[in-house]
C-alpha cells in the first residue's frame, strides 16, 4: 500500500520534470535556430567583405578509436581510419561533442595516429571563451594541460578554447576549464592548470576535420 | 614448438592489453607496464634463445601498432634479458628467485621509462627532472613491482617454477 503512494507520488515528480524537460528543449532549440541565424548572417557579411572564416561546410569523417598509446610524456590515439579514407597529418580531430581531441600526425594507408592535446609534445594556440586572455597550451604528464605564458586576467572555471594563430589548429574549438591559477609577484606568468573537456579513455568516437590541415613545417618540405 | 607458440600468444595479448586496458589504470603520469612483465618473465623461466625471439616480435608487434620507432623499443626491453643472464652468470644458479626478477624489472622499468622520455623531450616534449621522478619513476617502479610479485605468487600457485627445470637445461645453450 505505502509502495502504491509512493509509485504516484514519484509519478508526479517524473511528471513535472517532464515538463520541465520539455520546456529546457524548446528553449534549447530556439537557441539553436538563434545561432544559426547568427551564423549565416555572419558567413553572409564574410563574404561581403570578402574574407573568409567560418566554415559552414565542414567536412567531418567519423573514426573509431583502436588503441590508447600511453608511454611517458607520450599521449596518443590510433583510429580506424588512414590515407585511403582521405585523412592527411595535420588533420584537426574532435570529440563527438566537438571539443578538441587532437591532431592527426602519421598516417598509415588503413589507420592514423592522433597526438592528443594532453600530449607533453603538443602545443596549442588558445584564448579564454569571451576574452582577450591568450596562452599556450601544452600537456603534462598527469593527462592535464599547462596553460603557458598567459597574458591578460585569468580566473578558476574560465573555458579555454583554440585561438587560431599559428595555423595549427583552427579558432573557437573548446578545449578545457582552468582548474588551478598560482600567481606570485615573483613569476612572470601565472602557473595555469586546465583539466581537459576530453576524457582520453572514454574515447570511441572521434570526428576528424577533413577540411582543415594545419601549417606543419614538415608538411610544407 | 608449443612454448613458441604459447609465447607469441601471451605477446600479442600483451600488446593489446597495453593498448586497450592499461590505459584506464594510471597512477599519476605512469602505467602498468605489460610488455616489461612479459620480456621479463619470458627472460626468467625461458631460454635466452627464445627470450629474444620474443622481444624481435615484441618489437615488430608494438612499433606498429604504437608509432613508436622500432629501435626505442627493442632498446628499451633488451636489458631485462641481459640482466636475467648477467644475475644467473654471478650466482651460478639461473632458477627465477623473486628477488632477482624483481630487481630486473625495478631495473628495466627505470630504464625504459627514462629511454621514453628521452625520446619524448627529444621530439619537443616539455620535461622536468622533478616530474620524471616523481609523477613517471616513483609511481611506475611501485606498479612494476607489485604486478611482478603478484604474478611470481601465481606462477607459484600453478606451478610454473616447478617445471623451470625443463628451461634450465636449455640455459646454457
Amino acid at each position: 500500500m505505502i509502495g502504491f503512494f509512493k509509485d504516484i507520488g514519484q509519478a508526479n515528480d517524473l511528471r513535472k520534470e517532464n515538463t520541465q524537460l520539455k520546456q529546457e528543449n524548446e528553449q534549447l532549440r530556439n537557441q539553436v535556430t538563434e545561432l544559426t541565424i547568427v551564423k549565416n548572417r555572419v558567413f553572409e557579411l564574410e563574404q561581403a567583405l570578402n574574407i573568409r572564416i567560418a566554415n559552414l561546410e565542414t567536412a567531418y569523417l567519423t573514426a573509431n578509436v583502436i588503441g590508447f598509446i600511453q608511454l611517458p610524456f607520450r599521449s596518443e590515439l590510433s583510429i580506424n581510419l588512414g590515407s585511403i579514407d582521405g585523412i592527411k597529418a595535420g588533420n584537426i580531430v574532435l570529440s563527438p561533442q566537438g571539443s578538441l581531441v587532437g591532431r592527426v600526425t602519421s598516417v598509415k594507408k588503413n589507420y592514423a595516429f592522433v597526438r592528443l592535446v594532453t600530449d607533453s609534445r603538443s602545443r596549442v594556440a588558445s584564448q579564454i571563451l569571451g576574452g582577450t586572455t591568450t596562452g599556450i597550451l601544452s600537456g603534462k604528464a598527469t593527462r592535464e594541460l599547462n596553460f603557458m605564458l598567459v597574458i591578460g586576467k585569468i580566473e578558476k572555471g574560465d573555458t579555454l578554447i583554440t585561438s587560431g594563430l599559428g595555423g595549427l589548429y583552427p579558432a573557437d574549438i573548446p578545449i578545457g576549464k582552468v582548474k588551478e591559477v598560482n600567481s606570485n609577484a615573483q613569476k612572470t606568468f601565472p602557473q595555469v592548470v586546465v583539466e581537459p573537456f576530453i576524457q582520453i579513455t572514454n574515447l570511441r568516437t572521434v570526428l576528424i576535420n577533413t577540411n582543415f590541415l594545419a601549417i606543419l613545417p614538415e608538411l610544407s618540405q | 614448438m608449443i612454448k613458441i607458440g604459447v609465447t607469441g600468444i601471451i605477446i600479442v595479448i600483451t600488446i593489446l592489453a597495453q593498448v586497450s586496458i592499461a590505459p584506464l589504470l594510471p597512477i599519476s603520469g605512469a602505467l602498468i607496464d605489460t610488455n616489461l612483465l612479459v620480456i621479463v618473465f619470458i627472460s626468467s623461466y625461458l631460454s635466452r634463445k627464445i627470450a629474444l625471439g620474443a622481444l624481435l616480435f615484441l618489437t615488430l608487434l608494438a612499433g606498429s601498432i604504437t608509432n613508436i620507432s622500432y629501435e626505442w623499443i627493442f632498446l628499451a626491453y633488451l636489458p631485462a634479458i641481459l640482466l636475467i643472464h648477467f644475475f644467473g652468470l654471478i650466482t651460478k644458479d639461473p632458477s627465477p628467485h623473486l628477488i632477482r626478477i624483481l630487481a630486473v624489472g625495478a631495473i628495466t622499468g627505470i630504464w625504459a621509462r627514462i629511454l621514453m622520455s628521452l625520446v619524448a623531450f627529444s621530439e619537443g616534449a616539455s620535461i622536468s627532472l622533478i616530474t620524471v621522478f616523481t609523477q613517471i619513476l616513483a609511481p611506475g617502479i611501485l606498479m612494476d613491482i607489485l604486478a611482478i610479485a603478484i604474478f611470481y605468487g601465481i606462477f607459484q600457485i600453478v606451478g610454473l617454477n616447478k617445471s623451470y627445470s625443463i628451461s634450465s637445461t636449455t640455459y646454457n645453450n
